[in-house]
């Protein structure tokens, strides 16, 4: 027997959504605290990169990085919440600021990070950072406690795992010192005991990365790492303790799933992803689902209705589309009822007529999810 | 339309698009329609492992590139054979590699480029379509050469600069977006089309695709009361709700018009379970089609 969404929901503290792209991520983590917040708890929503008008209608406007409630036009559209409802949205280059501020032992190991130009690239250009930052802001969230439930809307990584290792990724580049010995010894330049010391292969390696990638690229490397490692301890505590929220009793990972072919290999892909790290969704919300249609031919009955022939054969056609749309669907989910793990809540949402970009939307979701 | 040869003349296709809307289906078309003219074309995924090329029946070989590996074959090319195994392994490297993902998907798309010899005839390949990550991850990717110029040096630097040049060049390139005409696609679409803007990257016309039409407006057809057999009323429901999808996506149609100004190919919903070869030939074909009558125009 699979539990029930609200079980789910009123046994955690923490909700994480993931899946592939395109599935409609945002909505639900919204529409899971707008569930929440009904049942009286005080929720927040936290995404990364939500569709404006979606971010608009939930009171984030602005680029502010806070928890924000929900704006007086929001609450008008929805009967009275028991609880209460925010949201916030991370904002990738303050969100590392944060993250070195936090961490940093001295005012001057933070200075030497926040005045690193590669740095500045890391945290801003480069791809792959915000898998980490979702996770330890969820981390110092949880901490805080100000919240009873948090929804975590996932960053729309490739593959799933990429998130799901962030900690322990980061924790590992961290944990290079040898490599910093090698490369301290270029920044202070020419001869030094150290670069003495240095093996010639050691010396010949440093050598054709210098060649590649340029002497500046890895010396502010060098000085990066250098920076990084005084917040080492700090951040490899962190890590075991995004670690262990990622798998507390207390945390569910929900997975969002859409009902056509691309959105079951990626729900695929994710379920063994989350195999091989032994943890498993409490919950798969199965977005978009066509309702079900009787099978047949409405010509007869159209002619009957007198229904002009033309559009009587559009209408036919276009039900036949439908049908085998919706029995495709039906087939899917099937697969999926048997291919999930058997403690997760199943919850279908089905395909609502209109594009869901507003807090009416996101309740209309709550709605067919606590169904 | 833009300076520059017609889309499927050009040498290096970027696709991209908000995640689900179909940004592969589109890319493989376009493969495959450009497969038509040159014999063969390489259709490249970005993906977790590299894999191929694989050929498919019609000329579309089929190659999957993934970052770390590239990066580690771009250095098996700029490094000495007895080195390249020690570095690959050492601490230093993975760490460098792994403190700048990006710069491994850019070696991926360099290698790409190189693939073509950056649109030089005689090249190995006539021609590469990428099917790019989705939208704000493709357009870190697509500032990475000018990234890692300002980042990196020497060879990187060289190597960034080229495809930097090469990916600027309406003669060689085209970015395009794939779209579907609802809300938060096309508001994707439209701030890409922005940022492309910015960074004067050769945009192409955006595609948009799954668009789903209605010969009636939902008003115009019949009520059924609830005595109505139920195929008639399943029907008639399936009916309005195709209409009621015709009217939102022609509004979405008419903000992408008003806001851009670009040319739109348009691409039919279909309702098929998987798109096998038939639908990526169908879909060629159109593509084919409304590309021809937009280049024909005159200025």
């Amino acid at each position: 027997m699979r539990p029930r969404l609200e079980e789910v929901l009123g046994a955690s503290k923490v909700v994480i959504c993931v899946g592939g792209g395109g599935v409609g991520k945002t909505t639900v983590s919204a529409a899971l605290a707008l569930s929440a917040a009904r049942a009286g708890r005080h929720a927040l929503v936290v995404t990364v990169d939500p569709a404006r008008r979606l971010a608009g209608a939930l009171g984030l406007q602005t680029l502010c990085d806070e928890p924000q409630p929900l704006p007086p036009e929001a609450l008008q559209l929805l009967d009275p919440l028991a609880g209460s409802f925010h949201a916030m949205m991370l904002d990738r280059e303050r969100a590392w600021a944060r993250v070195i501020a936090r961490h940093a032992p001295t005012e001057a190991a933070k200075e030497r990070i926040l005045g690193n130009r590669l740095y500045h690239e890391l945290s801003r250009r480069f791809a792959g950072t915000h898998e980490y930052l979702a996770v330890e802001e969820l981390c110092a969230l949880a901490e805080v406690g100000t919240f009873d439930l948090i929804a975590l809307d996932t960053p729309p990584a490739p593959h799933a795992f990429e998130f799901l290792d962030a900690p322990e990724r980061l924790r590992r580049l961290i944990d290079r010192r040898v490599p910093r010995w090698i490369l301290e010894a270029r920044v202070g330049l020419e001869e030094s005991p150290i670069t003495r010391a240095m093996s010639s292969v050691a010396r010949r390696i440093r050598d054709e990365l210098e060649r590649a990638a340029g002497a500046t690229a890895l010396a502010e490397f060098a000085d990066l790492l250098g920076g990084m490692s005084a917040l080492f301890a700090a951040f490899s505590e962190r890590a075991r303790a995004m670690t262990a929220l990622l798998r507390a009793p207390t945390t569910a990972l929900v997975l969002v799933t859409g009902p056509d072919a691309r959105a079951e290999r990626d729900a695929e892909e994710c379920l063994a992803a989350l195999e091989l790290r032994r943890l498993s969704p409490k919950a798969i919300v199965a977005n978009r689902w066509h309702r079900p249609l009787a099978e047949g031919t409405p010509s007869d009955a159209l002619a009957a209705a007198g229904v002009a022939p033309e559009l009587a054969r559009w209408i036919a056609r276009n039900h036949a589309d439908h049908v085998r749309l919706a029995r495709g669907h039906a087939q899917r989910l099937a697969r999926l009822e048997e291919r999930a793990p058997p403690g997760a809540a199943i919850v279908p949402v089905p395909n609502l007529d209109s594009d869901v970009h507003d807090v009416g939307g996101v309740d209309r979701i709550a709605a067919c999810l606590a169904a | 339309m833009p300076e520059g040869p017609g889309i499927l003349d050009r040498k290096l296709l970027f696709v991209t698009g908000k995640g689900g809307v179909g940004k592969s289906t589109v890319a493989s078309a376009l493969a495959h329609a450009m497969a038509k003219r040159t014999g063969r074309v390489l259709l490249a995924h970005f993906a977790q492992r590299p894999q191929g090329p694989a050929a498919r029946a019609d000329g579309v070989w089929e190659l999957d590139v993934a970052g770390d590996a590239s990066m580690d074959e771009y250095l098996s090319t700029a490094i000495p054979a007895p080195l390249y195994r020690r570095v690959l392994r050492s601490r230093l490297y993975r760490a460098f590699v792994g403190a700048a993902p990006g710069l491994g998907e850019l070696m991926a798309l360099g290698k790409l480029a190189y693939e073509i010899r950056w649109g030089e005839p005689n090249a190995p390949w006539p021609a590469v379509v990428v099917d790019a990550p989705s939208t704000g991850h493709a357009l870190e990717i697509l500032s990475m050469p000018g990234a890692a110029h300002d980042s990196f040096g020497a060879l990187v630097r060289s190597e960034a600069a080229r495809l930097d040049a090469a990916l600027r060049d309406p003669a060689r390139t085209a970015i395009l977006i794939v779209t579907t005409p609802e809300e938060l696609p096309v508001q994707e679409a439209l701030e890409a089309a922005e940022a492309l803007g910015w960074r004067d990257l050769p945009l192409g016309p955006l595609f948009v695709n799954a668009v789903r039409t209605a010969p009636v407006a939902a008003s115009a057809l019949p009520a059924t009361g609830p005595s109505a057999p139920v195929l008639l009323r399943e029907a008639l429901g399936c009916a309005r709700e195709e209409a009621g999808w015709a009217a939102l996506h022609t509004e979405h149609l008419h903000r992408l018009h008003t806001a851009t100004g670009l040319e739109r190919i348009e691409l039919p919903f279909l309702f098929a379970e998987e798109i096998g070869a038939e639908q990526i030939d169908a879909l060629a074909t159109t593509i084919e089609r409304q590309l021809a009558q937009q280049e024909e125009v005159p200025p």
